[in-house]
């Protein structure tokens, strides 16, 4: 016995059918010529569904019910591979090798409290102005909001190569991004190497809508794979925005009420369940950890549309990318002072944790007396001592692209500002001297120890005094 | 539903349903709005036109002519439907011995679909309330393939 339902009929990609009366929300149906659909609406008197497959649907066409749920195979296989939402190898190199995969159901209920734990170790992130001034924790949910050209993809570049040379697996998931753009991250990610350690999961704009809106799905769906291993996953959903107004198109196709901007209604539930998946897993949940990164593209940095929010609402923090910044030549571009982590400062070490306590005040301070300065042309000593500090951590902020930094590394940069190396210097003396600085710090193999014993001190004092211990050799060597 | 009880009376599938209730309607315009269009209409449909008795013609006015197609067109998408899959095309004799046994045997079934699927090979597939049972030839052979099979080499020299 088997249920099967005949098309009454076909808006694009949306199907209304009757029969097919115990079918459930995401159950999958399929033609004679195995042309997929998946259950989106059930109504009193017939179903709604969404095709997936390209193939032609006619009106009086059988469908019948298949008794599985939209899923997908996942394994080791799929790590160095980029895929689309059903499956399919999208990267040229041939098909997949499914040996030992799993296949897991995509919409899966998020863990319950009794699975997760407290969020306690950092995400390394190898870039100084998150790592210190905005520490992301393992197992966080960071939104990352910005205008168009505003350093969001180099920055999530950058992540992925860092995060994949530090042994996180990556997912990386484009969602309805042009081609192109996808393409050109596939092709980075390989030229860095660091594809090995990354999954992709892709639906560029071209693909049908239901599979764009799948595809956050396929990719949590993959992170939870490897994240019940015990391995730590990050997860990039590349952007959420254009998610919701794929969902938005889908619900007004299907004649759902419109809500606020015309977004259907469970528009914050979609999301928001979606974004539950994330976080620290105890024993019982598998150990491991997914951080995840949605990504909201603004429009003219305009933080208060009803995505943004919602997703803000949702997440532990975010980062907030400008296009001023990015064109000042700030790498990342975020903006310290409007972005937040809730959670991140709880997993830094308590050194690193008051330097980021005296670089934000010291720009705080900085940017009050900047106003002041505008209007005085000669400024007291300690009000410039203050506008240079901020300069000298400006500049120790901005980093080469897919240039890791460690943490103790970047606790030296950052805490050389305190030391008589840096405090009577300006800023065009850092700019100068910033890659030997970096060179010696990185390369240095009796610094690698120094920098180690560094984590152990407890003030601030403390550390300023260590660091005057190598500051004649920086002295000697910027010469 | 008298009009349609009326309707039912000899007419068995949704195809010949569907057909009558055009040439019904497109007779009854014809009738009270003058000759509004031409169609040359088979011996059947004559026939089964002139069955139809005059109270039932003169239940239709002009006032009333749609609004009652309207109602009937509801009421007939409230029918349950039987749909028959069939490898062979049933001759109209057959149609009306299968629709004749429906009414005596299946009382709630008023219409039944016939759909054409020669890879049945024999027998029958139904489709009622959306649930599909296949009592085909070939489901039978999928079921018993291997024994079949086994059988088959008996023969294999």
């Amino acid at each position: 016995m088997n249920e099967v339902g005949y098309v009454l009929n076909i808006r694009d990609y949306l199907i209304t059918l009757d029969g097919l009366p115990t079918v459930r929300i995401n159950d999958l149906i399929e033609t004679q010529s195995h042309v997929r659909a998946v259950i989106s609406a059930l109504l009193p008197d017939r179903v709604e569904a969404w095709i997936l497959d390209e193939g032609t649907v006619s009106p009086g066409q059988l469908f019948k019910k298949t008794n599985t749920k939209l899923n997908i195979t996942v394994g080791d296989f799929l790590l160095g591979r980029a895929i689309n939402p059903i499956g399919i190898p999208i990267d040229g190199k041939g098909i997949l090798s499914k040996t030992r995969g799993q296949v897991l159901s995509l919409d899966q209920n998020a863990p319950p409290i009794i699975k997760r734990q407290f969020i306690n170790t950092q995400l390394i992130t190898g870039m100084t102005l998150i790592d210190t001034l905005i520490p992301l924790g393992k197992g966080q949910r960071q939104l990352l909001l910005g205008d168009p050209h505003s350093g969001k993809t180099p920055f999530i570049i950058d992540l992925l190569v860092n995060q994949s040379r530090l042994g996180t697996v990556c997912v990386y998931t484009a969602i309805g991004k042009p081609i192109t753009a996808v393409r050109n991250i596939i092709d980075t990610l390989n030229e860095t190497g660091a594809i090995k350690n990354t999954a992709i999961v892709a639906a560029s704009s071209t693909e049908s809508p239901p599979l764009i809106f799948y595809t956050p799905y396929v990719g949590f769906t993959v992170a939870e794979y490897f994240q019940r291993q015990g391995k730590d996953v990050l997860i990039i959903l590349d952007d959420l925005g254009t998610h919701a107004q794929v969902y938005r198109e889908l619900s007004l196709l299907g004649g759902r009420s419109p809500g606020k901007e015309s977004y259907p209604g469970d528009i914050f539930h979609t999301h928001a369940k979606l974004m539950e998946r994330a976080g620290n897993f105890n024993k019982a949940g598998g150990g491991g950890s997914i951080t995840a990164l949605p990504v909201m593209e603004l429009s003219e940095n305009d933080i208060t549309g009803f995505i943004p929010t919602n997703l803000m609402a949702m997440t532990d923090g975010h980062l907030v990318f400008t296009s001023a910044l990015f064109a000042q030549g700030f790498r990342p571009a975020a903006d310290s002072a409007a972005s937040i982590s809730r959670v991140g400062r709880q997993t830094q070490p308590r050194l690193q944790n008051l330097l980021s306590q005296a670089m934000k005040q010291i720009l705080a301070e900085a940017s009050g007396l900047e106003t002041v300065s505008r209007f005085s042309g000669e400024l007291p000593k300690q009000t410039r001592a203050t506008l240079n500090q901020k300069e000298i951590i400006n500049e120790i902020c901005k980093q080469e692209p897919l240039s890791l930094i460690p943490p103790e590394i970047q606790i030296i940069l950052l805490g050389l500002i305190f030391t008589s190396f840096l405090s009577n210097q300006n800023v065009y003396f850092l700019q100068k001297n910033k890659l030997k600085i970096l060179e010696f710090l990185l390369k240095e193999s009796k610094v690698k120890a120094f920098a180690r014993s560094l984590t152990k001190l407890k003030n601030l004092d403390q550390l300023i005094a260590k660091l005057e211990i190598i500051v004649p050799k920086l002295k000697e060597i910027c010469k | 539903m008298d009009i349609i009880d009326t309707i039912l009376t000899n007419t068995y599938t949704i195809q010949d349903m569907r057909h009558r209730m055009r040439i019904l309607k497109s007779n009854l315009e014809n009738t009270l709005f003058g000759k509004v269009q031409t169609e040359i209409l088979s011996s059947d449909d004559t026939i089964w036109l002139s069955s139809l008795t005059l109270s039932f013609i003169n239940y239709f006015t002009k006032d009333n002519i749609y609004s009652s197609f309207k109602n009937i067109e509801a009421e007939l998408k409230k029918l349950k439907i039987l749909i028959i899959y069939l490898s062979f095309e049933p001759e109209q004799e057959q149609i009306e011995n299968i629709g004749k046994w429906l009414r005596t045997n299946l009382t709630e079934i008023k219409l039944f679909d016939i759909k054409l699927d020669p890879s049945l090979l024999g027998g029958i597939a139904l489709v009622k309330n959306g649930v599909y049972k296949d009592y085909s030839l070939k489901s039978k052979i999928q079921e018993q393939g291997e024994m079949i099979l086994v059988e088959f080499k008996k023969y294999i020299r």
